[in-house]
Formats: C-alpha cells, structure tokens, sequence
C-alpha cells in the first residue's frame, strides 16, 4: 500500500462535555496518543468513555478545552474512522456497498472494499445482506469498513462487547493481526479488564461522574503470546478491578453503590 | 439485525407470493363465492340479484359494446392522475416536514386536521373552483391519496435511526449523501404503507368524484344501472371495481417485496 504512516497523534486538553440535560459527562480530560499506540479507555459504563470517542471523531465539539487530532481540530471522516458496539451496518446494503458506502471518494472503491472483505474472511458473503449474516460476522465486517477507509486513527467503542466468549477473543486477535499488517493508531475503550490488558499499550482509566482521567497504566506485554498466566498480569488484573470495584459501589446512580461490605 | 426486527414488527412483511396451495384454496373460496351468489339470485328474487350467467352476459355485451373499456379508461386516467400526484407531492413534503422539524411541527397540526375531514366535504368548494371535469376528479382523488403518503413519509423520516446517522457522520458523509442512503431506505417500510392508503383511498375518491362531478367512468355507469335498477350490468361495473382493487393492491405489494429484499435472511 501507499504510504503507510504508523497512524497520527492525538491531543486532549482539558476537555469538558456536557450534554443539554445539565449531565457533565466529562470533566477536564486531558489525554496524549502517540502515533501507532493502542490506548484502551477503561470505565464504567456512564463514565464518558462513548462521549470522549465522539469527541475525538468530531461528531460533537467539547464545551471547552482543545482536541488535535494529527495537529488539527477533528473531522468527521477526516482521519478517524469508528467501529460501534451495535455494529451499525446499513440493512438494507449488501456486505459490499456498506464498505463503499463508507469510502465514496476513493476511486477504485469496490476493488478496495473487496480487500476489506477478504482480509476479514467474508469474501463470500460480499453480496449477502447483514440480515443474513452472524454476529461475529457483522462485527467482521463493520471492522472491515473502518479499516476500508485507512485511517490512522481507528476508534473503537466497546467493539466486541456484544459476542459471545469465543467470538470475542477470535476478534481480538484478528484485530491484533490486521494492526501489524496496517498500523494505525488505536483508542479502544472496554469495560472488559481482561480485553484492555491483552490489548493495550497503555490503559487509561476512567472515573465516572464527572468522566475524568483517574489513573493512566502503561502495559508492558500487549500482544506478546498469551499473557494471562504472567505475574505482571494477575497483578494488574487485581489492581484494576479492585479500583473498578470501589467506583461502581461509591457512584451513587450505581445499582450497586453502597453494596460493598469493606 | 435491531432496525430489521424494528420496523419488521411495526410493519407487516411483505407477501412471500402466494404458493400452490393458497392459489388452490383462493380458487375454492371464489368458487363458493359463486354458488352462494348463484344460490342467492335464485331465492332472493330475480330482479334483485342477477344470475352469475346473466352477469357474465352483460359483462360480455358491455365489452362489445366498448361502454365498459371507455368507463375504465375514464375512471384509470383520474386514478392514477390523483394518485401519481399525490405521490410526487406527498413523499417530497412529508420528507421535508421530518426534516426542517419547525417546518414538520408547524405543518402536521394541519394535515391532521384535514385528513381527519371527509373529504366529500369538500366537493362542492371544488366543483366551484374546477368545474365537473377531469381537472375536479382528479383533484379530489388528489386531496385523498395525499394525506396518508405525507403522514407515512413524514412519520418514516422521524422515525431515521439515530444510530445509522450517526454512523454515517463518522464516515464524513454529507447530508444529502445520508438522505439518500440512511434516511430514506430506513423510511421505505412507512412509505410504501403511506402509498397503499393512498391507494385505496384514491380508489374509493374516483368512484365517488364520478358520482359527485359529471357522471362518467365507472362510478358514472354505477349510478345510471343503479338508478335504472339494470342489476346485471350493475353487477359487471361492482366486479370490474373490485378487480382494479386487487389490481392496485398486488402492485403495490409485489413492489414493496422487491424494496424489501434486504429483509430476506437469505443473502442476494
Ligand atoms: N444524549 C445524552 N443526553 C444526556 N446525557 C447523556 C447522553 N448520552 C449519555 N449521557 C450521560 O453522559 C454520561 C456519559 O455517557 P457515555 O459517554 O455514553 O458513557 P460510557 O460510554 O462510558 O458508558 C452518562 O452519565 C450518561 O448517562
Ligand atoms: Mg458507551
């Protein structure tokens, strides 16, 4: 492929969201990403971690503070390509046309779109519609159509949240797979402890009410075998789930808060 | 696979076609239909119901004749006129109104309104304005069918998955390109109900735009056997309207399936 840039940098300074309700979703957040990292945003749920993925899209503009995405404010579809929880493909699309439609300005799109396919292992279903296709296989194919676009930065909102175990962790790997083929880099939030330590460089935790930054752990093993038996990795393990454990039992819109006995 | 659920539960699936069997028992049914008709022209006096062979008899007289192509293509002509118009107007409005949203909540106060009044009310005022004819048939088929084909597109476009925007946007399309890709499709399955309503109501308006205004097509030759008591032809014009019915409604359902292949859960 043409020039493969390792992906871009991204930049948060001090960013503030808050939706019309009057919820402060998020509350001076400051975040660096180097070009090529694979960042994992680590939360529970309610604590921004979809908000700030749309910030850094540019599908919203933050209340205050700046976002540089490659050195400039973000734009949709610019530098940035998304990957939903809910996968999100057109219905009414064939697997084919719902990558072209992502890429309308390249101009051998549906041989690109066809590479895409392929890559994911769907090349047989090009001319399926997403009705007739699994659940592992959509996911496949909505990472296939951010892919599509090359962009050097892939954000990915609880991607593999809604398949079952061993979907999800043949989707891991795959993805571990596709990003050394086509680095870019990566902003992956989970509220999996385990997802985030097998795939990230470095985890950022979030605390909610107000979403802020609440502790940032560089993961030294990302991608390196199976690291799930490794000291280093039990021990970050208890760590982050104990720190999760105290903020889900201390928010009070939690349905576990004051649940805890210690 | 959620939108395909949603809009599949609000509206019905589209006809599969209709396999041997129901080919089969449809003939049977229409088979008793016409011996309880034959039944009842014998015992319910002559001169009431026609025989289903005196039936045929007119039907055949009034085609050599000519009388009956003429009426249909007179009644054909203000139908679809009516509701072809009621459709290029109605999709762009009903759109539009979901859309500009001051546009939609300022204007579907009113179209409520004036699809809940009969139109016959207004058959006099148009009678007036357009005279007794094509121009005032038409319009009256018109002012029927509009209604439901804006209130369904209307109610497809708010209806838009917020989720497949949004995604859209992330991919940097422009607005006309999420219209036409994301909105639109998504507001399909109302549409196509919008049109069917139309439809029917557009039939009903020819029939009685025919026997409001100058009476002629086949609500005209209605009143003319109804009122000379002529119950065979009488019968043949009741017959014709209820074909061009099934007519209408299969073409339209036969395009809903194809707009609708991307339900199928069978790929291609
Ligand atoms: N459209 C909205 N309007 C008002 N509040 C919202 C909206 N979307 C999300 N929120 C609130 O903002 C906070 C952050 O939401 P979100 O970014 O979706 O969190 P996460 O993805 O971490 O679960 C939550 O408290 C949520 O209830
Ligand atoms: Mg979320």
């Amino acid at each position: 492929m043409k020039d493969m840039r390792a992906g871009a940098h991204l930049d948060l300074r001090e960013v503030s969201f808050r939706f019309g309700g009057g919820v402060t979703a998020l509350e001076r957040v400051s975040l660096h990403v180097s070009e090529g990292e694979f960042v994992v945003l680590l939360g529970p749920s309610g604590c921004g971690k979809t908000t700030l993925l749309r910030l850094m899209a540019g599908l919203v503009t933050p209340e205050s503070g700046r976002i540089m995405v490659a050195g400039r404010p973000p734009r949709p579809g610019r530098d940035a390509a998304m990957v939903f929880q809910s996968f999100r493909l057109l219905p009414w699309k064939t697997a084919l046309q719902n990558i072209t439609f992502a890429i309308p300005h390249v101009p051998d799109r549906e041989a690109r779109a066809r590479r895409y396919l392929e890559l994911v292992g769907l090349s047989r279903f090009a001319q399926s519609y997403p009705a007739a296709l699994s659940g592992g296989m959509k996911q496949r194919l909505a990472l296939a159509r951010a892919l599509a676009a090359e962009p050097s930065i892939l954000l990915m909102d609880e991607p593999f949240a809604s398949l079952d175990a061993q979907a999800r962790e043949l989707m891991q790997q795959e993805l571990v797979r596709l990003l050394q083929d086509r680095p870019a880099t990566v902003v992956f939030v989970t509220h999996s402890v385990d997802e985030a330590l097998l795939l990230a460089d470095r985890i950022v935790l979030l605390s909610p009410r107000p979403g802020r930054v609440a502790e940032e752990i560089p993961v030294s093993f990302a991608r390196h075998g199976d690291p799930r038996g490794h000291p280093e990795f039990l021990r970050l393990r208890q760590h982050l789930w104990a720190r999760l454990r105290k903020m889900v039992l201390t928010d009070p819109q939690s349905d576990f808060f004051g649940r805890g006995r210690g | 696979m959620q939108q395909v659920a949603r809009t599949g539960a609000r509206v019905a699936r589209p006809g599969r076609g209709a396999g041997p069997v129901i080919v089969l028992a449809r003939l049977g049914f229409l088979t008793l239909l016409i011996l309880l008709w034959w039944l009842a022209s014998r015992h319910g006096g002559r001169n009431i119901i026609p025989t289903p062979a005196a039936t045929a008899e007119a039907a055949l007289r009034l085609w050599s004749e000519g009388r009956l192509q003429t009426a249909l293509g007179d009644s054909l002509r203000v139908f679809v006129g009516g509701f072809v118009a009621a459709a290029l107007v109605g999709i762009p409005l009903g759109a539009l109104m979901g859309t500009v949203r001051i546009l939609g909540r300022t204007l579907d106060v009113f179209v409520y309104a004036l699809a809940a009044t009969p139109r016959v009310a207004f058959i006099p005022l148009i009678i007036l304005l357009l005279g007794l004819g094509v121009e005032a048939k038409t319009f009256i088929v018109f002012l029927g069918a509009v209604m439901p084909i804006i209130l369904n597109t209307y109610a497809g476009v708010l209806d838009a998955d917020e989720e497949l925007v949004e995604m859209a946007r992330s991919t940097g399309a422009s607005s006309w390109r999420i219209y036409g890709h994301v909105i639109l499709p998504g507001a399909l399955p109302f549409l196509v109900v919008g049109l069917r309503l139309g439809a029917t109501i557009g039939l009903i308006n020819t029939v009685v735009a025919e026997l409001y205004t100058a009476v002629r097509g086949l609500g005209g030759l209605l009143a003319i056997y109804g009122n000379t008591f002529r119950m065979a032809e009488y019968f043949v014009i009741v017959l014709t309207l209820a074909l061009v019915g099934v007519a209408v409604t299969e073409a339209l359902r036969l395009l809903e399936a194809r707009l609708a292949r991307w339900r199928a859960p069978a790929g291609n």
